[in-house]
């Protein structure tokens, strides 16, 4: 009788054990680069909350109550920092499980001055005061993968190298492949920016960039298409969030400006893989400078 | 003999049912007392009795837990909400501010970590997730008597200063379960609430139906959020005080030190800080005892006296017994048994009016602390 009690006591502590190492875990990210860092970094090990629609620029998305709850029953809060996150003043989320993964790269922040207020998507913004594309400067963006890092060993302490391994193979891929933006675009170093998004990179590459502020899918107004004439002897490479429509596309070309299209990968990319979006514009780089 | 005796009681029904009351009323009023002391001081130490430390501006020590731990309309110097980062590696921390109240009671607004760290649980309603949204302690939202989804206007601070804080329309977004704390009695808002009521944040209204002064409260809608903005460093915002759990016993140790080496910051620990206070409720506590036993001692001598009288006065039904036959200790026997039905019957009724009674006296007792 001892013996049997013996048996399904210690067959209990093992049990438990392995519900406790198996618990599924909860991380809420605020953009699409965060999580795509906990989902490579966790191997896919940890749930991941992101509840920005597809259609809407997160920096610019206003959570509803029932994204702040989701928020509010994570392990854990990745927030992007550098002002990424505009809804925070009206929110509330648990201070202690909330890490602003770029705290510590303040002094590489650029600052936007006197940027002009815009609309898009029925949402009107201005680009100024800190840019927040953190993720397009690879410094940055690997420190904000440490800090990634060190928050999930810090939530599945079991998993610490596994891990690690995966942000050392991630941190690798990263370097690799804007290593190779830059090589690839050392010949050329001024460019049109149809958004001001690409400040960062601009500045890990050294480029010249004259930023506008046009989308994709509207068609400019005459005056800014002045302004794109004026602006020619600077460049005549102009970076893309997306796709223009084939209207803006053919004016461009009639203008003999070449179009890049550069996915900034804030929201979720076609490819739903940030590295394959990078590898997408680092060929989309390569036709464009060396047809 | 209890037949004789009970039937003499039943004859004598004004003198008994007098008798009973007193020693009922005795009774109830030594454990009422008695009860409502414990469970001040059971209170008052239970807000005390976990590993949670107070952290706030350097003064006194029983102001800032009254003010943290009690929500009191104490005066309390405020400190920058700049210390708090200074803290947060070493301890899971709730930073309060806790200066305005919402019709009439204490506004704590708060970090979402302060339920957790007071292991507080919402019985109606979701946590607050917007700025605007309150959270209710079960007695305020039964006493206001609302409900999910109602509003509360907070309560000017200064009616005759424009510039400073104005009411805020807070949405009740949920309720506390009970907790037989001060929690019940508080309404929660996140900090931004509590700074907006502080007149730090503010929304810019439409021009043709600007003037200011118009203004009398501001009610948070997606209307005015577009125009809502802070003023000034968030690092620079007030706090009155910050509830710690260190994560370590060094960290513990290291909180103290750091705060001693300080002149304008101290983290305390409420037990001590209120060790003299407690010292003081002990002595009263042993104080009260003493003169409880001894009106009760007293009472029961008047009994012992009322005893003896009614013996004399009852000489004659003793005489009746003798002549009867009855042996001479079986009279004494009757009254002894009269007495102990008397007695039980009266402790026995103090005791079922106490349970009856204890919850309203507490309410009483309650309303009468909250002052």
């Amino acid at each position: 009788m001892l013996r049997l009690s013996l048996i399904i006591l210690i067959f209990l502590l093992f049990s438990c054990n392995k519900e406790d190492l198996n618990k599924k875990v909860s991380v809420a990210v605020t953009n699409y680069p965060l999580h795509w860092l906990v989902d490579r970094i966790s191997g896919g090990t940890i749930d991941v909350i992101y509840e920005a629609p597809d259609h809407i620029d997160p920096a610019y998305w206003k959570p509803r109550d029932s994204d702040i709850r989701s928020m509010q029953e994570a392990d854990l809060i990745l927030l992007n920092g550098a002002t990424y996150e505009k809804w925070m003043n009206s929110v509330s989320i648990p201070s202690s499980i909330t890490v602003d993964t770029s705290k510590d790269c303040k002094d590489m922040f650029i600052t936007i001055k006197d940027a002009e207020v815009h609309e898009h998507n029925g949402v009107k913004h201005s680009h100024d005061g800190t840019d927040f594309n953190t993720w397009l400067d690879v410094k940055i963006f690997s420190k904000q993968a440490d800090e990634v890092l060190k928050q999930l060993i810090k939530l599945k302490p079991q998993m610490e190298a596994d891990f690690k391994k995966n942000h050392s193979s991630l941190l690798s891929e990263l370097k690799l492949v804007f290593e190779e933006i830059n090589k690839a675009s050392s010949n050329q170093k001024q460019y049109l920016a149809s958004h001001p998004v690409y400040d960062y990179l601009a500045r890990a590459n050294s480029w010249k960039v004259k930023n506008f502020h046009w989308e994709p899918e509207s068609m400019p107004p005459e005056e800014e298409w002045e302004k794109l004439k004026e602006a020619l002897p600077h460049s005549k490479y102009m970076l893309y969030e997306d796709e223009p429509s084939k209207e803006i596309s053919d004016q461009l070309k009639s203008l003999g400006v070449t179009v890049i299209v550069f996915r900034t990968a804030g929201n979720i990319p076609p490819s739903k893989d940030f590295m394959k979006e990078m590898e997408a514009n680092l060929e989309n780089l390569k036709k464009a400078l060396n047809p | 003999m209890i037949k004789l005796a009970f039937q003499r009681l039943f004859f004598n029904k004004i003198s008994s049912l007098v008798t009973i009351f007193t020693v009922m009323i005795t009774v109830l009023v030594f454990l009422l007392l008695n009860s409502s002391l414990e469970d001040y001081k059971d209170r008052l130490t239970a807000r005390t009795n976990n590993d949670l430390l107070i952290a706030g501006s350097r003064g006194s020590g029983a102001d800032l837990i009254m003010k943290a731990l009690y929500f009191r309309n104490v005066e309390q110097q405020t400190f920058k909400f700049d210390y708090l980062n200074g803290i947060l590696k070493d301890a899971q921390a709730a930073p309060m501010f806790i200066q305005y109240s919402a019709q009439g009671f204490p506004v704590c607004s708060t970090s979402l970590d302060y339920f957790n760290l007071r292991s507080l649980e919402v019985e109606h309603g979701n946590l607050f997730t917007k700025l605007g949204d309150c959270l209710l302690g079960a007695e305020v939202a039964k006493k206001l008597n609302l409900t999910v989804g109602d509003s509360l206007l907070s309560d000017p601070d200064n009616v005759f200063d424009p510039a400073g804080s104005i009411p805020v329309k807070l949405k009740v977004k949920g309720i506390l379960k009970r907790s037989s704390t001060p929690d019940d009695n508080a309404v929660f808002t996140s900090l931004k609430t509590g700074w907006t009521m502080h007149g730090l944040g503010h929304a810019h209204p439409e021009e043709e139906d600007s003037p200011s002064l118009k203004i009398s409260f501001l009610e948070i809608t997606d209307e005015t959020m577009k125009t809502f903005h802070f003023h000034g460093d968030m690092e620079d915002y007030p706090l009155t005080a910050i509830l710690l759990k260190p994560k370590s016993a060094s960290s513990r140790a290291f909180l103290y030190g750091e705060s001693s080496v300080t002149t304008s910051f101290a983290v305390i620990d409420p037990k001590e800080g209120l060790s003299g206070f407690l010292d003081m409720l002990f002595h009263i506590d042993k104080l009260f005892l003493i003169i409880l036993v001894l009106i009760v001692v007293a009472i029961f001598l008047l009994y012992l006296l009322v005893f003896f009288l009614s013996l004399r006065l009852r000489r004659q039904e003793k005489n009746l017994f003798d002549r009867l036959g009855f042996e001479k200790a079986f009279f004494s026997r009757l009254v002894a048994t009269e007495w102990f039905i008397l007695l039980n019957v009266g402790i026995n009724g103090g005791l079922i009016l106490n349970i009856i009674l204890n919850p309203v006296y507490k309410e009483i007792f309650d309303s009468i602390l909250r002052g």
